[in-house]
């Protein structure tokens, strides 16, 4: 059995990330090849893995390599930045940039990494399967979205630009990142995201199969190739 | 110095038994119970040293014993060693489930192998080496003052032991000193003239004020001076700032905060006589980041001046930056209960090889417990 350890950008999602990872390796019936790491890596943040050519990235991944019987990296990142090391963002490139740099850490030689960006925020999936959530009080009794409430647009990916302060706007209590995101992750019925043109959660759900995939066969992948 | 402290069913601790070095820093999230331990140690200074607690939310007792256990014995453990004597002491101490005014359930003091008393339910069990046997019950470690070395371990479990928990308004105008009682600088700085006065009239080593003085130039290298304005009888501190040829004198009390709350750090680090062991909670509230340096060079170098074992709680990921491995203690909750000890060996691992910086277990990578490693989903 070979650990799974997830790099996740803020507390929010250090919280949430594992719960919606956790979901989906259930539905791959994956628990056969790995366990999941409960500790995720909290990084900041696209722009601090770069930081000082890649070292943060870097040192990070050897700080993973550490835990024992490691099998393969996540990273989970929000995509939506503007630009990035002078360049426009696109997730694709910075992915695969990401993927390069980790081989320098021996990744796909002793472990695999995979890189995916929420597009633009992780709430932007809980959006995508919000008519899921309507109504349903969260798991500590408080009430969570507000019966009724349909998505923003046709095309979640780009909109809302700001996803927390759209569910801050529908939640009957509010959204609070830290407080709430688990509790989403939870009850969101996945279906309705993917019958929804969220490229980015397919994205995650490739990058999940490859990584069992790997271990399966017992070999190491970096991804994107 | 403390080098082993267990405690029994004091709030959330309900049987953690830490490990501590020359410098041990305690990092956690909020809630995980550091300030309970911290607070641990001060209880028993206080019961040992006054009697009572000197800290108003310690003073009711039923609020201190873990809320899954109101009807429990509660138990302190140190096994502590003293500059000058050659084996480590060992005092155990029992509350009963009804109070400390109650007495002690049982209380034992070892040096070594020696045992100087043993007392269980009332009774002694080895009777102190005395003509005059005190009354068994009450706590007996304060009360053989013909027997050096029990003097010598009740000092430094009562008057060795400083707990700082600076306000924010520490040595300001609106600043009142409450608590009295145990030498030294009070646990709240209240009487930071006399520990001034106690630093200024010293003689054998007059380099005390003068690293004072030091340190904060390095802080605000317009200090000049910080001195009394009377030796004799001493209402103020000056803080004299050099500009040019030019000296502005200022009134302690008129400085920023911040100056002020890493003032009162130093009088504890520096005071005369020395603490054995000094505790303090989050040092760098109201402290300029970048002065934090600073205030981890004085924490570290104290021990090896003979100026007291360190222990503090953080959540800062800049003080941490400065702190080793092995000086770092993970606190976490384990249900209702505390668990403390040292951070997980893949853990430390990291930190050796420079792939994780010691701060960045507040953020990064938060610290875990050597023995816990992740769970599984």
């Amino acid at each position: 059995m070979k650990r799974l350890v997830l790099f996740v950008e803020g507390d929010g999602d250090a919280s949430a990330v594992p719960v919606l990872v956790r979901r989906l390796l259930t539905e791959l019936n994956a628990w056969d090849s790995l366990f999941l790491d409960l500790n995720p890596f909290v990084v900041g943040g696209v722009n601090r893995l770069f930081k000082d050519d890649s070292g943060n990235w870097l040192r990070w991944l050897g700080a993973a390599a550490k835990r024992g019987s490691i099998g393969a990296v996540l990273v989970v990142l929000d995509g939506d930045l503007r630009r990035i090391r002078g360049k426009p963002f696109c997730a694709a490139n910075v992915a695969r940039e990401l993927a390069q740099q980790s081989k320098r850490a021996r990744a796909g030689d002793l472990f695999s990494v995979a890189t995916v960006f929420a597009c633009q925020e992780y709430e932007s999936w809980l959006i995508a399967g919000v008519e899921s959530l309507c109504g349903k009080p969260l798991k500590d009794g408080r009430p969570g979205v507000r019966p009724g409430t349909q998505p923003p647009g046709q095309n979640l990916e780009l909109a809302p630009r700001d996803a927390k302060g759209w569910l801050k706007r529908v939640m009957e209590s509010g959204y609070n990142p830290v407080r709430d995101s688990a509790l989403l992750t939870e009850i969101v019925d996945f279906e309705l995201i993917r019958n929804r043109p969220m490229r980015s959660f397919r994205r995650l759900e490739s990058a999940l199969s490859t990584i069992v995939g790997a271990l399966r066969n017992q070999s190491h992948v970096v991804s994107p190739g | 110095m403390i080098r082993r402290f267990r405690v029994q069913n004091f709030k959330s601790l309900e049987d953690t038994s830490v490990d501590l070095g020359d410098v041990t820093v305690l990092v956690g999230r909020s809630g995980t119970g550091k300030t309970n331990f911290v607070n641990a140690l001060g209880y028993l200074r206080d019961y040992l040293s006054l009697g009572n607690p000197q800290n108003p939310e310690l003073q009711d007792w039923r609020r201190l014993l873990p809320a899954t256990k109101p009807k429990c014995h509660m138990s302190f453990e140190l096994e502590f060693d003293v500059k000058g004597i050659q084996e480590p002491f060992t005092y155990c101490v029992t509350l009963p489930q009804a109070g400390p005014g109650h007495g002690v359930t049982s209380e034992s003091l070892r040096l070594g192998d020696r045992t100087f008393f043993a007392q269980v339910e009332g009774k002694w069990e080895v009777e102190p080496p005395l003509v005059a046997v005190p009354q068994p019950r009450l706590p007996a470690i304060g009360r053989i003052p013909s027997i050096s070395e029990v003097v010598i371990a009740y000092t430094a479990l009562t008057s060795g032991i400083g707990c700082y928990d600076f306000p924010g308004t520490v040595l300001g105008p609106v600043h009142q000193g409450t608590r009295q009682g145990i030498s030294g600088l009070n646990d709240d700085a209240g009487n930071y003239l006399q520990t001034l006065k106690d630093i200024v009239k010293n003689l054998q080593d007059l380099n005390v004020r003068k690293s004072i003085t030091a340190t904060l130039q390095r802080l605000n290298p317009s200090v000049s001076a910080v001195e009394l304005d009377s030796i004799q009888q001493p209402q103020a501190v000056v803080v004299g700032h050099k500009f040019d040829e030019r000296t502005l004198e200022l009134k302690l009390t008129q400085e920023s905060g911040g100056f002020r709350r890493f003032y009162a750090h130093l009088l504890a680090l520096y005071q005369l006589p020395p603490k054995q062991t000094l505790v303090f909670e989050e040092p760098e509230n109201g402290i300029y980041p970048g002065a934090l340096a600073l205030l981890a060079e004085e924490f570290k170098a104290a021990p090896s001046a003979g100026r007291g074992q360190v222990i503090l709680t953080t959540h800062s990921p800049r003080l941490l930056d400065h702190f080793s491995a092995e000086e770092i203690r993970a606190v976490v909750l384990d249900g209702f209960q505390t668990r403390i000890g040292r951070i997980s060996r893949e853990q430390q691992e990291a930190l050796k090889e420079q792939l994780l910086e010691p701060g960045e277990l507040l953020t990064v990578d938060p610290a875990r417990i050597e023995d816990t490693e992740s769970a599984n989903a």
